[in-house]
């Protein structure tokens, strides 16, 4: 079953304007002579969207267009991806999407009507950090102490879905550590947390978001014990890395979402968005708005985007395959 | 304190002017359906629910819940005038209300019904107050072996008690539990049904299946059926009731509000169930059960009460434990999705204006409804002729720009439609809609927890009765399932014996 969120009512009739308008591709040195419409595939209110909403009004003014978000959700991430993909590649239907909507359903699900290659990314929007979390009342003061009992024996440890990031990730490491670790599915960060707090599991694989995640951490309901990222979190400088720990092999880990556009987008098209991109993800609004430990510290560059995304596909495709 | 205080913010909230409009549209747009033969307060609601995308999730809930309870309202007026029910629940009233404006009585059977339906309606609020938050605050523990155990329940509630056979009512669960099966699998993201569809892949849209269920094959129903309503009266007579009236019905009242408040709460009961009991209830204590049927003022006060206080204690469920217990509630979970608040135990204390909100407009909006009622009575009678040509046209053409506007996406629909052809196809069969809407929601919540628990159990079945609450919900499933088989196994023996 689908739960449907808040619909853009008025962007259906926004669509109709944009959808018409693709047929005539102006020459692109005019670009942008029409309004753009960005995809996101996830449904509004959900964090990949509210950080797009956060950065439209931005690129608006760099760009001096209009610029319209529009929720396609379903298939997690498949059906606004595969509008996307389909869409003609004039820098007019761009997309903003998480790395695990953007290769997780090919690799899941066969044909959907795109893969890895059909993104050209354009900037980093923004990135959440794995994080192993326990209720303060947990007798697991440090990682240590978790990964004795799962060497032990059972650990029951919540994510935030079977094919959410987390759950690929630990889904590695149990592959290729043979811990005891016992993954169990909730619904979405929000439905893991309770589970956490409430003690029905005794730990919780999630990425920190800022909604749900890290005001648990600040309050203090939950201890960080460790994170999956490579580096250390700007924000929690302590929170030792598995990596550190010992266990290497996971698959890139960080949750981050992107705005690309299709790769046949003529070069100077995609760089007059990066360089409007660059404007904004280093304005102190935006970064302001996308909140705490949200927004990379210095922007990440279409290319250097374009690198994580290929490694997070073939760590997932090597995973699942 | 605590109570009077939430009270009064709820009140705050229902009279906000943006709020007092919604009540009185929900509540005037109630009223006209429950008057209009043929549309059901499911499909209005159904159908009420695109304009509800842009409203504040506490007003999207205000107006929908006065549709509901105003319907209960507006069903009796044409159920006594013409002796067609506007809506299932007041069926019952087409017998002695319709009986008692045969001889001159029209005016007292709609003023009883009236006064019954305001108290039953008030009486259901208090419940709703007093219970509710309690209600929640144990929901709060629910982990995931006691809401499989819930959800079990209440699959098979919705199955024994909604109307038509009960092999009937069962295939229209195990069809609504096919539905929600479409999309991905809860525990390991492996799609399922989606035939390689990438629409397909995040499920069917439970809001396009109810526009289609509910309000597409209300309408074919209709056209095929061709009904129409018949003036046999229009006199009206007396509205208000004599002070022997009142007390010669309070009882009627007071047992009506009791049996509505208590049968609004079971999965699959809601209005129509409610009316049925309270006649058959009053039948039973009344000292001249032979004047049912003839016009017994008792046989009209008693159900009409019944129903208003079900269609507002059904709330009861939905606010506390995020299960809708019948169609209506369903479109409101629906409604609430939209809004991104998911309906469940936390939702009194993260949301309290949705719930001290829709408490203080219900009663406003029966205060309304009282008031609104009487002097309004020759309106509502004309629009019972409105010809259903017009009806059904704009209805379908608000189904199908509705569906679009879920998502932006023509698939949805299609959705409504494919629903809608199913939906009346399974009517003409007997098969009824509304399980198939209630498994439908109530199924994922039970798939999931129910492999939720055995991942945490180790495969261990013991989970499902390890705390009390568990196990007394299990005992519920148990009685209810044995106080169905054992009538078929007493029959069964019974038939050998004979044979024998």
């Amino acid at each position: 079953m689908r739960f449907p969120t808040i619909p853009a009512v008025a962007s259906a009739g926004l669509l109709l304007v944009t959808g018409c308008s693709l047929t005539e591709a102006p020459a692109s040195s005019e670009y942008p002579s029409q309004s753009i419409s960005i995809i996101v595939p996830v449904p509004a209110g959900s964090s990949t969207d509210l950080s797009t909403r956060v950065l439209a009004p931005c690129l608006e003014q760099e760009l001096d267009a209009t610029i319209v978000v529009e929720n396609r959700e379903g298939g997690s991430g498949a059906v606004g991806n595969g509008v996307f993909a389909r869409a003609k590649a004039d820098g007019y239907t761009l997309v903003s999407t998480t790395a695990a909507n953007a290769v997780l359903p090919p690799i899941l699900e066969g044909d959907v009507g795109y893969d890895v290659d059909s993104f050209r990314p354009v900037g980093m929007i923004g990135t959440a950090p794995i994080v192993l979390v326990v209720p303060a009342a947990s007798p697991f003061k440090t990682a240590k102490d978790f990964f004795a009992a799962a060497k032990a024996g059972t650990v029951k440890l919540g994510i935030p879905g079977a094919t959410s990031v987390p759950g690929i990730s630990v889904d590695t490491l149990i592959d290729s550590t043979g811990l005891g670790i016992t993954p169990v599915p909730f619904d979405g960060n929000g439905g893991t947390m309770t589970a956490v707090l409430s003690g029905e599991v005794q730990a919780g694989y999630v990425s920190g978001d800022a909604a749900v995640v890290l005001p648990r951490v600040e309050s203090g309901d939950v201890r960080v014990l460790a994170t999956a990222v490579t580096e250390p979190i700007e924000t929690m400088p302590d929170v030792p890395t598995l990596k550190s720990l010992g266990y290497t092999d996971l698959p890139y880990a960080d949750s981050f979402w992107f705005l690309a556009t299709q790769p046949k987008t003529p070069d100077d098209v995609v760089g007059r968005l990066e360089n409007a991109m660059k404007n904004c993800m280093t304005s102190d609004k935006v970064v302001t708005g996308l909140g705490k430990g949200v927004a990379p510290s210095s922007f990440i560059g279409g290319d250097q985007v374009a690198t994580l995304l290929r490694q997070a596909a073939s760590d997932y495709a090597k995973n699942r395959g | 304190m605590d109570i009077l205080q939430n009270l009064t913010d709820g009140l705050q909230v229902a009279l906000a002017p943006e709020n007092l409009l919604f009540v009185l549209l929900g509540v005037s747009v109630g009223m006209m359906v429950g008057v209009l033969p043929g549309l059901g307060p499911a499909p209005t609601v159904a159908l009420l629910l695109p304009i509800t995308f842009g409203l504040e999730p506490s007003t999207a809930v205000i107006l929908l819940a006065g549709v509901y309870y105003g319907a209960m309202y507006g069903g009796t007026i044409t159920s006594v005038l013409l002796r067609i029910p506007g809506e299932a629940a007041s069926v019952v009233s087409t017998v002695d209300g319709h009986e008692m404006a045969r001889q001159g009585q029209a005016g007292r059977a709609l003023g009883l019904a009236a006064i019954g339906s305001f108290v039953g309606g008030l009486i259901a609020t208090c419940c709703l107050v007093l219970f509710a938050p309690a209600l929640a605050d144990f929901a709060l523990n629910f982990g995931s072996p006691e809401y499989t155990v819930l959800a079990f329940l209440g699959l098979i509630l919705v199955a024994y008690t909604s109307a038509g056979t009960m092999i009937k009512s069962l295939v229209a669960v195990g069809i609504g539990l096919l539905l929600a099966s479409i999309g991905q699998d809860p525990m390991s993201g492996a799609t399922r049904w989606a035939f390689g569809v990438p629409d397909l892949m995040g499920g069917i849209d439970i809001v396009a299946v109810i526009m289609g269920l509910f309000g597409l094959s209300e309408i074919l129903v209709n056209i095929v059926e061709n009904r129409r309503g018949v003036s046999t009266t229009n006199h009206v007579g007396r509205v208000l009731p004599t002070g022997r009236d009142l007390k010669e019905n309070a009882g009627a009242i007071g047992r009506g509000s009791v049996v509505g408040t208590a049968l609004g709460l079971v999965p699959g009961g809601g209005g129509v169930l409610a009316s049925l009991v309270s006649y058959g209830v009053e039948r039973k204590v009344s000292r001249t059960p032979e004047k049912f049927g003839h016009g017994a003022p008792q046989a009209v006060s008693g159900p009409e009460t019944a129903n208003n206080a079900a269609s507002i204690s059904s709330f009861i469920p939905l606010l506390t434990l995020g299960f809708p217990p019948n169609g209506v509630l369903a479109v409101i979970f629906g409604a609430l999705l939209i809004q991104g608040v998911t309906p469940g135990p936390t939702l009194i204390f993260d949301h309290p204006d949705i719930f001290w909100g829709v408490v203080g407009s219900m009663v406003v909006g029966n205060l309304i409804l009282l008031v609104m009622n009487i002097p309004l009575l020759p309106i509502f009678v004309r629009i019972a002729k409105i010809p259903p040509a017009v009806m059904s046209t704009l209805t379908v053409a608000i189904l199908v720009v509705g569906a679009y506007t879920i998502n932006g996406n023509t698939f949805d629909v299609g959705v409504m439609v494919a629903a809608g052809l199913v939906g009346y196809l399974l009517r003409s069969i007997g098969i009824p809609p509304a399980p198939i809407v209630l498994a439908f929601i109530l199924g994922p919540i039970f798939e999931t927890n129910f492999r939720r628990s055995l991942v945490l159990s180790d495969g261990g079945f013991g989970i499902f009765a390890s705390s009390p609450t568990a196990i007394v919900l299990l005992m519920l499933a148990f009685l209810v399932v044995l106080s169905t088989a054992l009538p078929l196994i007493r029959r069964r023996r019974q038939t050998l014996e004979a044979k024998d």
